[in-house]
């Protein structure tokens, strides 16, 4: 009895140190080549502010230099949310709201509880000349299951995989140590590990598709079908910043899903996705 | 000119724009002959595809017109080409003649979808209504001047001569109910009628007209009202109408009505002059701050707070309590007052005040100019009192007040007015610009991309393969506890090398007695047989019925055999030795044949 013990006992701590794995670091070869980036672009961005009011020209310049920065920085392989929220301040800065929503979007994915962040996006949002408000079944469904827009993904991974683990340490310790209880503490673990595991299971097939999008051109018009030849799908076309879901892409036409459940067809070069 | 005739008289008399689109608009009027005071119903419909704003009446000499609003139809009709919606508005107007003659309509212009559709104009015949000796009314006050603002009570009074015929005389109450109440004009009295029971009175009079005694229901109606200009009183144009029966004949259908009337014809009447003169306040002793207010009032102001800085909003609440129309009253004009406006801010707005029962508020905001000041100086109030027929100015007390000096307002911010420090407690946020970039370089560069990797999948079968260990741990465990012959088969092995080990290092006779004990005792273990009691044909007869193989049961029934002669017998060393790697084996031999 005493050698089954000890060995639950390493299992435990076993499970534990796998639960608490952390990310893999980024390579250090490139870091100090991706620090000097970082730090132009901030320079270059505050510079840019600085000037804002006195020699507007020279400040887009500036911000120009900062978004180049920052974007060398993402095409080297950083996927950061506080690197995506820099680059989308620096598009709005040079008046590229299109972009400047697609990039914060993208860090709204890696930190979705960044208050500063959302701040921005809204200012972002209040800046473009079509809005088009979401269903009210979409804001209840963002109320409902919180955990599942509000949590980044990994964070949810990683409750995921610790409810997992405390899920099983339980049920591994009712039969082989305490035969029973701790029934409750089972179900509630097994109901957050449902809980995450269906949202974890649900977006990450789309994790690394281009599931979102927003138009990054104005004067955009949406037609029923991925080709010219079809009508126009609505009495007037849409301007840059108007974000919507993805459905399908067909050649050079993606078929985009707006957040008033509207349906439609663009064009690829109008559009930015991530 | 009953209903039913009137209705039987309905004609479509134009259709307007006949040719374009002679379907689209219609003019229909109720009657071509009324009598004065009797109206006439005009429709204009319009059929089209959605609905049309009314079109503008024009005014017609010597009637009324009335706007009774619109109503709509629609329908939809389905057919080959498609659904089409139909929307027919109609608006409808009474006209109301007020003078004997030939009445006319005017060309009426109707739009419709950019499209302007005019109506022919038409004459309707107006007879007099000879109400004279049938309907008339008067307006009675309780006194015969008033002044302008002042209340009143005034007894608006009908006079109708009830209908009687040989066989039949109608009650008051009959006769009230002939009284058509959308119709007329009732002015302030509308309230009397608005009740469940209407405020009505009535009595019977009976007076002289042209020698002839005639006897009347006479129908009061009083009400407390204002008396507005000067001049004679007006009651803002009351007008009675009375479908007056003509032919009336007894019920033969219905038990509880003695008749039914059968026809009628509408009989007007309107309040003439008034014997009431409405009288303007004295020009003579009128003080300079009076502002129409007429009653009895009493006066007061307060402050609050009465301790600030310069330039720091102090609210005065002005209290004007007592009889008079509230509605109308106006506060006294502040910045007219010279003692206040000398060392106050004082803005020059009219102040909307708030009714409380007998009581009216008025809250204005005024600000110190400098910190000498010490006091709210007396605030004057004027008012004319129609009972003594004067005048009446009235002064609140002084309200004494703490200034500091503000040392952070400026001068020109004190002038202006526009600082309002003291009430700004919050800050607003305000949602325009962007936020700051993130600065940390480290933080910047940490990539937060989601990788599951071999940790995560050994996680997820970690769980699952720990646990069923554990259940096999278990369940081994159990029955090592709850089967004693379970425990010994397994041992059963382990304890024959052990105790073969053991027999090797004994002199050879104690060997071969050893080794027997060792292979009857394994089976022993192995079959739950009773331990040291178990004989080589025990052994032997159980390996049979186990279905050990014929050859493994002779070898092991051989070995026995052999150690039993030893026991007797002369055995050397190695002949010791020969015995225990038999025995070795045929162990070995037993474990593979799974007893």
């Amino acid at each position: 009895m005493q050698s089954t013990g000890q060995s639950m006992r390493m299992a435990i701590v076993t499970l534990l140190a796998i639960a608490t794995w952390g990310t893999p670091a980024h390579a250090d070869s490139t870091r100090e080549s991706l620090m000097r980036d970082v730090s132009t672009g901030l320079q270059a961005y505050d510079r840019g502010t600085a000037l804002l009011n006195s020699d507007p020209d020279s400040a887009a310049a500036a911000y120009r230099e900062a978004r180049d920065a920052f974007q060398a920085v993402v095409d080297a392989g950083v996927e950061n949310g506080k690197l995506y929220y820099n680059l989308g301040n620096a598009h709005v800065r040079l008046g590229e709201i299109g972009p400047g929503i697609a990039d914060y979007r993208r860090a709204l994915k890696l930190t979705p509880t960044d208050e500063q962040l959302k701040a921005n996006l809204r200012f972002a949002r209040s800046l473009t000349r079509d809005r088009i408000q979401p269903s009210g079944a979409t804001a209840a469904l963002h109320t409902m299951f919180f955990w599942h827009f509000n949590i980044p993904l990994r964070q949810r991974l990683t409750l995921g995989l610790i409810a997992y683990s405390v899920f099983w340490l339980i049920l591994i310790a009712r039969v082989v140590i305490w035969r029973g209880g701790f029934g409750y503490a089972a179900v509630c673990a097994l109901i957050v590990v449902l809980s995450l595991g269906i949202s974890i299971g649900l977006e990450l097939p789309d994790y690394n598709r281009h599931a979102n999008g927003v138009l990054v051109a104005d004067d955009v018009t949406v037609r029923k079908g991925n080709g010219e030849g079809y009508e126009p799908q609505f009495d007037r076309s849409l301007n840059e910043g108007v974000e919507f879901a993805v459905v399908e892409q067909r050649g050079g036409w993606i078929h985009i899903e707006l957040p008033d459940g509207h349906t439609g067809w663009v064009r690829d070069r109008e559009v930015e996705l991530f | 000119m009953n209903g039913r005739c009137a209705l039987g008289l309905t004609i479509v008399l134009v259709f307007a724009s006949a040719v374009a689109s002679a379907a689209d608009v219609s003019f229909n009027v109720s009657a071509r002959e009324t009598y004065v005071g009797a109206p006439v119903t005009v429709e204009i419909s319009v059929k089209g595809e959605s609905d049309v704003a009314a079109p503008q009446f024009p005014t017609i000499a010597g009637a009324d017109v009335r706007y009774l609003g619109p109503s709509s139809q629609s329908f939809t009709s389905i057919s080959p080409s498609g659904t089409v919606r139909n929307v027919t508005t109609t608006h409808r107007y009474n006209v109301i003649p007020r003078k004997v003659g030939t009445l006319i309509i005017p060309a009426i212009e109707v739009v419709v979808d950019g499209v302007t559709y005019e109506t022919a104009a038409t004459s309707i015949r107006v007879l007099k209504s000879d109400a004279d000796d049938l309907l008339f009314v008067k307006l009675v006050g309780e006194r015969d001047t008033v002044y302008a603002g002042e209340p009143i009570n005034v007894t608006l009074e009908i006079w109708i001569a009830p209908f009687r015929n040989r066989t039949i005389s109608m009650s008051a109450k009959d006769m009230w109910q002939s009284i058509d109440k959308n119709n007329s004009e009732w002015g302030p009295f509308i309230e009397n009628l608005q009740s469940r029971q209407p405020n009505v009175q009535y009595r019977n009079e009976t007076i002289d007209v042209d020698g002839k005694s005639v006897e009347y229901v006479v129908y009061s109606l009083k009400r407390r009202t204002w008396a507005e200009r000067p001049g004679k009183f007006d009651a803002g144009g009351v007008t009675i109408v009375v479908n007056y029966p003509v032919q009336v004949q007894k019920s033969r259908f219905t038990v509880f009505r003695r008749y039914e009337i059968t026809r009628t014809r509408p009989v007007t009447a309107t309040v003439g002059d008034s014997s009431i003169t409405v009288l303007e306040p004295p020009t003579e002793g009128r003080p300079a701050g009076y502002r129409d207010a007429v009653g009895q009032f009493n006066f007061d102001v307060s402050a609050a707070p009465t301790e600030v800085s310069v330039g720091d909003p102090i609210t005065l609440t002005l209290t004007v309590r007592g009889r008079g129309r509230f509605e109308t009253l106006r506060a006294p004009t502040l910045s007219d007052q010279e003692s206040l406006v000398e060392n106050f801010r004082v803005p020059n707005e009219e102040l909307p005040g708030v009714v409380e029962g007998n009581t009216k508020k008025f809250r204005q905001t005024i600000r110190a100019k400098h910190d000498a000041v010490n006091a709210i100086p007396p605030i004057e109030f004027s008012y004319f009192d129609p009972r003594r027929e004067r005048y009446v100015t009235q002064r609140s007390r002084p309200i004494p007040i703490t200034v500091k000096e503000s040392s952070k307002l400026s001068v020109s911010q004190v002038v202006e007015g526009t600082t309002e420090l003291s009430t700004r407690k919050t800050l607003t946020l305000t949602d325009r610009g962007l936020l700051a970039n993130y600065e940390d370089v480290d933080g910047l560069l940490t990539s937060q991309t989601l990788t599951v990797g071999w940790q995560t999948w050994s996680l997820l079968g970690a769980g699952p393969g720990i646990f069923l260990m554990g259940i096999a741990l278990r369940l081994r465990r159990d029955k090592l506890v709850g089967d004693s012959g379970f425990a010994r088969r397994k041992a059963a092995r382990g304890r024959a090398l052990a105790l073969m080990t053991g027999a090797s290092g004994s002199s050879n006779g104690t060997v071969a007695d050893q080794v027997a004990a060792v292979l009857t005792g394994y089976v022993a273990d192995k079959c739950n047989l009773p331990a040291g009691a178990t004989t080589r044909a025990d052994a032997v007869r159980r390996l049979r019925e186990q279905g050990l193989a014929e050859d493994v049961v002779a070898r092991f029934d051989e070995l026995l055999d052999e150690c039993e002669s030893a026991r007797y017998g002369a055995v050397d060393a190695t002949e010791g030795e020969d015995i225990a790697r038999r025995a070795r084996a045929c162990l070995d031999d037993l474990e593979r044949s799974k007893l």
